[in-house]
């Protein structure tokens, strides 16, 4: 066993004596404690809550100091004495405890809390700008946790509807959940110490080999982009910028930009609470979120006014008057008859939902995403195909491909129209993971899963370690969606995950939505796969892509790929784990044949690269996306350097453990060879109110002693 | 505080005969909060009530107003246990609540009042800060004399330098006619009241409006699976026999036994809750750990479990590093062990 995973709790002691103006050695306090009377002040309270003007003013001078806690007795003896320390002390706490928190008015910051977007906007921002808070769209803006713990502080003020919330109120209106209180306690814990407590940032991910040639410092920019909170006239406030540059490595920082909101916009389990008045809609969070994703980049190739979807909603409401004010209407369907000749409707009924339009918009702007799989789940509808698959299907089923659908819109009759709303509705419900509204809700979830999986799994992965932090697209948008599943949809994973296997598309299923659109994932690897599965039978031999003429040649090629193998998996990987890599690729250095390359091979493989030494690609698929633990805050211990601008790679990071469920060592592993950059993890484990943190460090045991013979 | 004073000395010497007598002569029941399924206490005199008549210590989570940047006393709310919050709950002591208004948008009759309460605040600071100035005219009044006396002295000798160079210096002083009480009126005449941005606001920790909230009943199931029963009726068992506790995680326990408050004794025992089949199945390599643990931390590490007959049994272990072989000794199987 090459790898050990240590557990030890991390203490910072020094960071939490900061701040105490007063230290002393305990000891120098007088024992006599019981001698000085303490004044509880009166409390002449005009309402109950509130603290009278006298009291405040009076507060405003009071001595700031506080004295160490004194030192504790071990044996209980219930003397004269041991009764009026106890006395004294449980007075000293009181009258700490009720003093007010106060400030003036003109240095006190405030911010009003925004339900809809879960965040708390800054209207007079404050000292602690520097390292809390997020510039968005539509201004300052701070995070729950942020705003809570400077509530508790006393710092700032929020404002919700009008009315300042105090700490009570702001818990339960700020905090969505118990694991959300534990992540606020985690957080006030660390922050408390003096820490510099950030949500977690994917993209500072510098390698060792990155940071000795001093990469980290050079960092792209990214003042330009700005988090968006979501509100539609914000979204159009910078569309010249972005149309102006419209490069990939803007697009890419944004979506690092999403991953670092994380659930705080992303958070499917909160419903918009106004849910906008006479507006039919109600969509969740999440889903507006990827509705924002699209006006994005929407408006990056026409000035439109509408969204897509509003566009949408407008026309259907415009079909279906009956269907304003309610988000799911059934429209049965008429006697066939009465129906266009060419129309087959496989359902007695369909459900129009606006849900469904909203995914539309998303589709329409994405252009092509596919699930291939979720159709077959529609057992209604797949009795009905069997039954009716006759000479007019092949007709009709040319006019419902998705993408000459716009082209013929008008031409169809308002049915398939409807028929292609349940179809986009069947879609937006596998992509859409917070809602199951239908009963045969283990069917879509298999579905997700299976689409995702296939992707992840895929045998041919040799995307290198960063493609799974947004250099792709759909890389980057199929995890975020993983991940909130992770956090909201815990108990139904198991079933998802065992049934991922069994399912495979059936061909018969092709025929329903026309493949000719591949979405771009599948394009690029699913050919080769089926290619293997169709024409080839199981070879012992390996297959190797270059010619071979003779068996010497093919032995080469082989030790050379052996060799290539191990280069980019073994611990030489860090290497070219980064963003930079070294301009020889591993299959450069196994392939050339000359000896002093091939030396350096076996140096490089030799050289220790402080890296993990397990082969970690292997068990990488091993654990499903949605059981990985969530990495949830960046730390900055007190006596670094960190500037909100461009930050240097953190101290710590922190996961929280979700209902005091302990990690497995999978789990463990897989966290731990997650990052290459050797930042160490902390597990941060609430339990009554206390918070406990424990590191993962990877530690090698030392040798055994060589005896002296 | 006599019933509390009994407890204590009693503790020691006959522990379960003395009954839960807890001095609770007021008939208020605490309110305990209870969000995202935590139960809270935001009032300062119910945290003093529990301290003081309820031997029940919680956990303070909150920052301290005077010091809010460190971690070493804390401020409120206290945080309970829910073994503390069922106990409350069933000896009538206090009740879980929660209010209908506090997650929905306010009310205007709510921020009506608000308003209306800040303003008061307001004008009670400004008469306040009115009076204290006063205060401090009079501290200083003869000081402030002084200084003008000072002033107009220098300023008639270069009068008197400028119109003759002759000194006249008697007849100056009689000419500085000033009192306190001129300075004093003067002062109060320059007074103005205390600005608007200036006044002091209030962050709040409880809700200031919390009698104007509607109060529900919360339901509170704990404890809901075997291991917490086990775990409630101990403490229950424990709490009643007159002992302090609180939370066991710092020592690797369910929970810690003080003699006496927290506030001033260590803990002298590490409970560690077990069902009657766990203790049957060994486990003797987390026993040697825990009594290490709890030897070198100087408590005694005690197994606490329920009989057929649903009462508690504990087991409290010591681990002697005389002994070869770290060896458990199963000292005393009785209640009084503690």
């Amino acid at each position: 066993m090459k790898i050990m995973i240590a557990v030890r709790e991390v203490l910072w002691e020094a960071g939490s004596k900061h701040g105490l103006s007063c230290v002393g050695a305990p000891s120098a306090r007088p024992k006599l404690m019981y001698a000085h009377s303490v004044v509880i002040p009166v409390q002449n309270m005009s309402h109950v809550g509130f603290t009278s003007g006298e009291e405040l003013l009076r507060v405003r001078n009071r001595d700031q100091t506080l004295l160490p806690s004194s030192e504790k007795v071990d044996e209980a003896m219930g003397s004269w004495m041991e009764e009026k320390m106890v006395e004294s002390r449980l007075q000293e706490h009181r009258t700490l405890l009720e003093e007010p928190k106060i400030a003036r008015k003109d240095q006190l910051p405030t911010g009003e809390w925004l339900p809809e977007s879960q965040m708390v906007k800054l209207t007079r921002p404050g000292k602690f700008w520097h390292h809390m808070g997020v510039e968005t769209d539509i201004g300052k803006c701070l995070y729950p946790e942020e705003a809570v713990y400077l509530i508790d502080t006393g710092e700032l003020e929020v404002v919700y509807d009008g009315l300042p919330l105090s700490l009570q109120q702001a818990q339960s209106v700020l905090l969505q959940d118990a694991h959300h209180l534990d992540q606020y306690l985690v957080y006030s814990h660390l922050t408390r110490t003096g820490c510099k407590v950030v949500r977690h940032q994917p993209h500072l991910i510098f390698t060792k080999y990155e940071k000795d040639i001093r990469l980290d410092q050079h960092q792209a920019s990214r003042k330009g982009t700005k988090l968006k909170l979501g509100s539609n006239k914000a979204s159009h406030t910078d569309d010249s910028s972005q149309s102006a540059s419209q490069c990939k490595p803007v697009d890419a920082a944004l979506e690092e930009l999403y991953a670092c909101l994380g659930d705080a916009a992303v958070n499917p389990l909160t419903l918009e609470k106004n849910g906008a008045g006479s507006s039919v809609s109600t969509v969740t969070n999440s889903s507006k979120d990827k509705e924002k994703e699209s006006w994005k980049k929407a408006s990056q190739s026409s000035q439109e006014i509408l969204s897509p979807h509003e566009i949408k909603r407008r026309e259907l409401i415009e079909m279906f008057p009956t269907m304003a004010g309610s988000e799911i209407m059934c429209v049965d369907v008429e006697h066939v008859d009465l129906l266009p000749s060419n129309s087959i409707p496989s359902k007695k009924s369909y459900r129009i939902s606006i849900e469904a339009l909203e995914y539309y918009s998303v589709y329409e702007t994405r252009h092509h995403y596919h699930y291939e799989s979720q159709s077959h789940k529609n057992r209604n509808r797949k009795e009905s195909w069997n039954h009716s698959r006759d000479a007019r299907w092949d007709s009709y089923g040319r006019h419902s491909n998705w993408q000459s659908r716009d082209d013929s819109y008008h031409s169809y009759g308002y049915r398939e129209r409807e028929r292609d709303r349940d179809n986009r509705w069947q879609h937006s419900r596998s992509q859409r993971d917070s809602y199951a509204w239908r009963e045969d809700r283990s069917g879509w979830q298999d579905s997700a899963n299976d689409s995702s999986w296939r992707h992840y799994n895929d045998p041919d992965c040799d995307t290198r370690f960063r493609d799974r932090f947004g250099d792709s697209e759909h890389d980057r948008w199929s995890r975020d969606r993983m991940e909130s599943r992770d956090r909201y949809s815990g108990p139904d994973y198991d079933m998802g995950f065992s049934d991922r296997h069994s399912d495979s598309p059936q061909p018969q299923d092709r025929d329903q939505i026309d493949y000719s659109m591949w979405p771009e994932w599948k394009r690029k690897r699913r050919p080769r796969s089926r290619q293997q599965g169709r024409d080839s039978y199981p070879s012992f031999m390996v297959k190797l892509r270059t010619r071979v003429t003779s068996w010497k040649e093919y032995k080469n090629a082989l030790a050379e790929m052996d060799a290539k193998k191990q280069l980019a998996r073994g611990s030489t990987r860090v290497l070219w784990e980064g963003r930079t890599t070294p301009l020889l690729t591993p299959a450069a250095i196994s392939s050339s044949a000359s000896s002093s390359i091939t030396s350096l091979s076996s140096t490089l493989l030799s050289c220790n690269l402080n890296a993990a030494i397990t082969d970690v690609e292997a068990f990488r698929n091993l654990i499903p996306q949605e059981a990985r633990m969530k990495v949830l805050y960046d730390v900055y211990l007190p006596t670094a350097t960190y500037k909100k601008s461009n930050p240097p790679s953190p101290n710590k990071r922190i996961v929280v453990i979700r209902d005091g469920s302990m990690p497995t060592p999978g789990q463990i592993l897989e966290l731990t060879s997650r990052f290459v950059d050797g930042v160490v993890m902390v597990c941060a484990v609430v339990k009554d109110g206390e918070v406990r943190l424990y590191t993962f460090s990877p530690i090698t045991l030392p040798p055994p002693l060589q005896s002296a013979s | 505080m006599e019933a509390q004073n009994s407890t204590k000395s009693t503790t020691r010497e006959e522990g379960p005969s003395s009954p839960s007598k807890v001095a609770c002569t007021e008939t208020r029941k605490v309110q305990v909060a209870v969000n995202h399924g935590q139960g809270y206490i935001w009032d300062v005199r119910d945290v003093w009530h529990l301290w003081r008549n309820c031997r029940m210590v919680g956990c303070l989570v909150g920052s301290l107003p005077r010091h809010p940047h460190q971690s070493c006393t804390l401020g409120l709310p206290l945080r309970l246990l829910p073994e503390e919050v069922t106990l409350l709950v069933e000896e009538g002591l206090g009740e879980t609540v929660r209010y209908k208004e506090m997650e929905e948008k306010p009310s205007q009759t709510l921020k009506d009042t608000f308003s209306e309460c800040r303003e008061r605040c307001y004008k009670e600071q400004v008469q306040e800060a009115a009076i204290q100035r006063r205060e401090q005219v009079k501290r200083m009044a003869d000081k402030i004399l002084e200084g003008k006396r000072k002033k107009f002295l220098i300023k008639q000798k270069e009068k008197n330098e400028e119109v003759n160079g002759s000194e006249t210096n008697g007849s100056v002083e009689e000419e500085f006619t000033l009192t306190r009480e001129d300075v004093i009126q003067e002062e109060e005449a320059k007074l103005q009241p205390l600005p608007q941005h200036l006044q002091i606001v209030e962050v709040f920790t409880r809700h200031p409006l919390l009698d104007q909230l509607t109060t529900e009943r919360c339901p509170w199931p704990y404890p809901t699976t075997q291991e917490e029963r086990v775990r409630y009726k101990v403490f229950c068992d424990l709490w009643h026999q007159g002992h302090y506790l609180t939370s066991g995680i710092k020592f690797g326990g369910n929970f810690l036994v003080y003699a006496g408050d927290p506030h001033l004794y260590h803990a002298h025992a590490i409970v560690r809750c077990v069902r009657e089949q766990q203790l049957r199945q060994g486990g003797e390599v987390d026993l040697v750990a825990a009594t290490r643990v709890a030897a070198s931390t100087k408590k005694t590490f005690v197994l606490a479990s329920l009989d057929n007959d649903g009462q508690v049994r504990y087991r409290s272990y010591h681990w002697f590093e005389e002994v070869e072989e770290e060896e458990e000794e199963n000292m005393d199987e009785n209640d009084e062990e503690l």
